[in-house]
């Protein structure tokens, strides 16, 4: 063997030799980096203190970001727990942020009330320096802690409890059991998290409120009755924090040792508001009293509304022409209607209604109305009955009566006829010719103005001034008559004289007089046209004129 | 707390009478329309250890059902022990019951369990053989239990509670 061995290391003796220094090499280098990981701590501390920390960093980042969401994955609850103390502020944080706003709110919202109790507040609330919301539910809010549980998380087992003195026996372990139990269950409902985040926070019933506040290990339950202020929330919630902050420093940590002293002050918290006095009755007579004059008041108002609207109605039908469309209470009453051109005027609403006129507007719309009066009007606008001839129109029959001409009265008849809307023409009242009474009238005065009038002295053509005025108003009538029956009248004013002097004096006279007396009659109103002063031819006779009719009849 | 509390959580198949058994057991705070609401009814019972210790089961009666969902592993998180309960009547009761617990050993690896077979009242009636029994005897504790005569049922709770304490292996 001992010769193999030779003849080997005379062969292989320069391998060997390498292998042997590759050996101590490595063997070196496995010594320089077996302290690696107590170095590493210092390296990386040199590599962030120097220049060298940006590169370090920008090495670092994915890798730590990639292991974060990786750890973030892979245990979830785990992140969570580590977090826990540093959230819990931030939430804290803001939530007073927002309690700070809704105190705004409610200050502003209560800035109305102006009640004694509310200004010894205001008061108070101005001498403290505190929003006067917070002042209100100071002396508003009455509350206590019924029971305090700390309860295990994982087990729903009681770590903790405080209770009311007062309050009965009950089995809080149960409790404890069944609130985690509820809480799991909402929370898997839900959909909450892994984490346990998302669970029951809170329940009300009736006046007692139940406040959960979760924690990685613990969970608090606080049962509360009346409205308890923030602040409790807060300083449970600091419990808690604090209570997870010993629990993970000590290993073998007793809750029940560690809570009393957090919770113990906290749940011997309550606040009970001043005793309510008996409640004054001023305020409630004086409601009511408000409330009747508020009713009176306003169902007088309904009934003049009532009666203004009747009103308004009855004077809207009483109108032949009217009809009413629409009628909106006001004031301002809106009327709106149809009104026939020929019915009366809308201006007389208001009176007719007794509500003044800037009271109603009033929104026209036009109709042809086949109410007798409208419909008499436009057949005497169109058919112009003359004088003696009376048109009315009752129940839609058109009624003729008196005297007329045949040709007027064919006329009207064919026209009545076609008339739209009417249901019949009564003509058995009218007449054809003059009328008779008329015309005896007229024959009267014919025969007594043709005697002699205006007497004047001997040689003279003067006149009293009231010497013609009864010619006049016979001759008027006369010429009225004489256009109501048809006839073209006109007069002739014949001078007279005696025998005495000579004939040319005596036609100067006679024309003088007659002149003084056509002058006489057109001053009195008789038309110009209608009287023509003549000289009288013949013997003599009186001093005196005469008047002569000239007509024309029929026309 | 200084007195020492452990959760244990009955599980059986529907109708093998968990909740009879419990409600002459415990105190009964709460009523059974949870087990068909939330699923579970909480209860305890205050036990004095054969060291004169005493010692407060809280009872985690979950609704009967042949398997575990995700609510009932919820619901036994943190249990100290359990109880399996089945229908001496119903020999799949049984099944379901050893079931459950297979089911339970990944998230409650270890602990102590007892097996309650009751309606005992009616053992003329039962399909579980006494042959069963007694190799389940062999693999857990075993009470014949009768909710209407409560025979066995302070045994059971006994020995889950010594169990669960430490007190017995």
């Amino acid at each position: 063997m001992s010769g193999y061995e030779d003849l080997r290391r005379l062969l292989l003796a320069p391998e060997q030799a390498r292998l042997d220094a590759q050996d101590s090499a490595l063997a070196a280098l496995e010594q320089a980096q077996a302290d690696l990981p107590e170095r590493l701590p210092g390296l990386l501390e040199q590599a962030g203190s120097g220049e060298a920390r940006p590169r370090l960093e920008q090495a670092l980042a994915p890798v730590v970001g990639s292991a974060l969401g990786d750890a973030v994955r892979r245990d979830r609850r785990a992140i969570a727990d580590a977090l826990f103390p540093v959230i819990g502020p931030a939430i804290r944080r803001a939530v007073a942020e927002s309690l700070r706003t809704f105190v705004a709110d409610l200050n502003r919202a209560l800035e109305w009330s102006v009640s004694p109790r509310a200004w010894r507040w205001r008061v108070e609330a101005w001498r403290t320096g505190t929003p006067f919301a917070q002042v209100v539910l100071k002396h508003t809010l009455s509350w206590r802690i019924d029971h305090l549980f700390l309860i295990e998380r994982e087990s729903g087992l009681l770590l903790y409890r405080r209770s009311a003195p007062e309050l009965a026996e009950l089995d809080a372990d149960a409790i404890a059991g069944m609130l985690t139990a509820i809480g799991d269950f909402v929370r898997d409902s839900v959909g909450g998290d892994e984490a346990g985040q998302g669970g029951l926070a809170s329940a009300t019933v009736g006046e007692h409120l139940l406040q959960l506040y979760e924690g990685p290990a613990a969970n608090l339950a606080c049962f509360v009755r009346g409205t308890p202020p923030a602040e409790l929330a807060e300083r449970l919630r600091m419990a808690l924090e604090s209570l997870h902050a010993g629990h993970a420093r000590d290993d073998d940590f007793d809750w029940g040792m560690a809570a009393e002293p957090l919770l113990g002050p906290v749940a011997g918290q309550r606040a009970e508001a001043a005793p309510a006095r008996a409640p004054a009755r001023w305020p409630f007579v004086l409601l009511v009293l408000a409330a009747l004059v508020l009713m009176a008041g306003m169902a007088y108002g309904a009934w003049q509304r009532q009666q203004t609207e009747q009103r308004l109605r009855a004077a809207i039908d009483a109108v032949p022409g009217w009809e009413l469309l629409a009628l909106t209470p006001g004031p301002p009453w809106r009327v709106r209607l149809l009104r026939d051109p020929d019915a009366d005027p809308l201006s007389a609403l208001a009176a007719a209604a007794a509500v003044p006129a800037e009271a109603i507007v009033i929104e026209e719309r036009p109709y042809r109305s086949l109410a007798d009066l409208p419909e008499e009007r436009r057949l005497l606008r169109a058919l112009a009955p003359p004088a003696g001839v009376q048109l009315s129109v009752r129940d839609r029959v058109a009624r003729l009566a008196g005297h007329a001409d045949a040709r007027w009265q064919a006329e009207a008849l064919a026209t009545l006829r076609a008339w739209p809307g009417l249901a019949g023409v009564d003509a058995g009242a009218l007449t054809v010719g003059p009328d008779p009474l008329l015309l005896a009238e007229y024959e009267a005065l014919r025969a007594a103005s043709g005697d002699f009038v205006a007497e004047f002295a001997r040689g003279r053509a003067e006149l009293a001034p009231a010497a013609v005025d009864a010619l006049a108003a016979q001759l008027l009538r006369a010429l009225e008559l004489a256009r109501m029956l048809d006839r073209d009248l006109s007069f002739r004013i014949v001078g007279w004289s005696d025998e005495g002097g000579s004939e040319a004096r005596n036609r100067i006279l006679r024309e003088a007089r007659a002149t003084a007396v056509r002058a006489a009659l057109v001053a009195a109103g008789v038309p110009a046209g209608r009287v023509l002063a003549i000289v009288g031819e013949g013997p003599p006779a009186r001093r005196a004129v005469a008047i002569e009719w000239v007509e024309e009849s029929p026309r | 707390m200084t007195e020492l509390a452990r959760k244990i959580c009955l599980l059986g198949d529907f109708a093998v009478g968990k909740t009879s058994l419990v409600s002459r057991f415990v105190r009964n705070t709460f009523s059974e329309k949870y087990l068909t609401t939330v699923g579970v009814k909480v209860d305890s019972r205050a036990l004095t250890l054969a060291d004169g210790r005493a010692l407060k089961l809280v009872v985690w009666d979950l609704a009967g059902k042949s398997e575990l969902d995700s609510m009932n592993r919820s619901y036994i998180r943190g249990a100290s022990g359990l109880m399996l309960v089945a229908d001496g009547t119903r020999e799949a009761s049984l099944r379901a019951a050893l079931y459950l617990w297979m089911q339970t050993q990944k998230q409650l690896p270890g602990v102590p369990v007892v097996m309650l077979v009751n309606k005992l009242d009616l053992v003329d009636r039962w399909e579980v053989s006494a042959a069963d029994l007694e190799r389940l005897q062999q693999s857990l504790p075993t009470f014949r239990t009768s909710a209407m005569s409560g025979e066995g049922v302070a045994e059971a709770f006994a020995l889950i509670g010594e169990r669960v304490a430490g007190v017995a292996p």
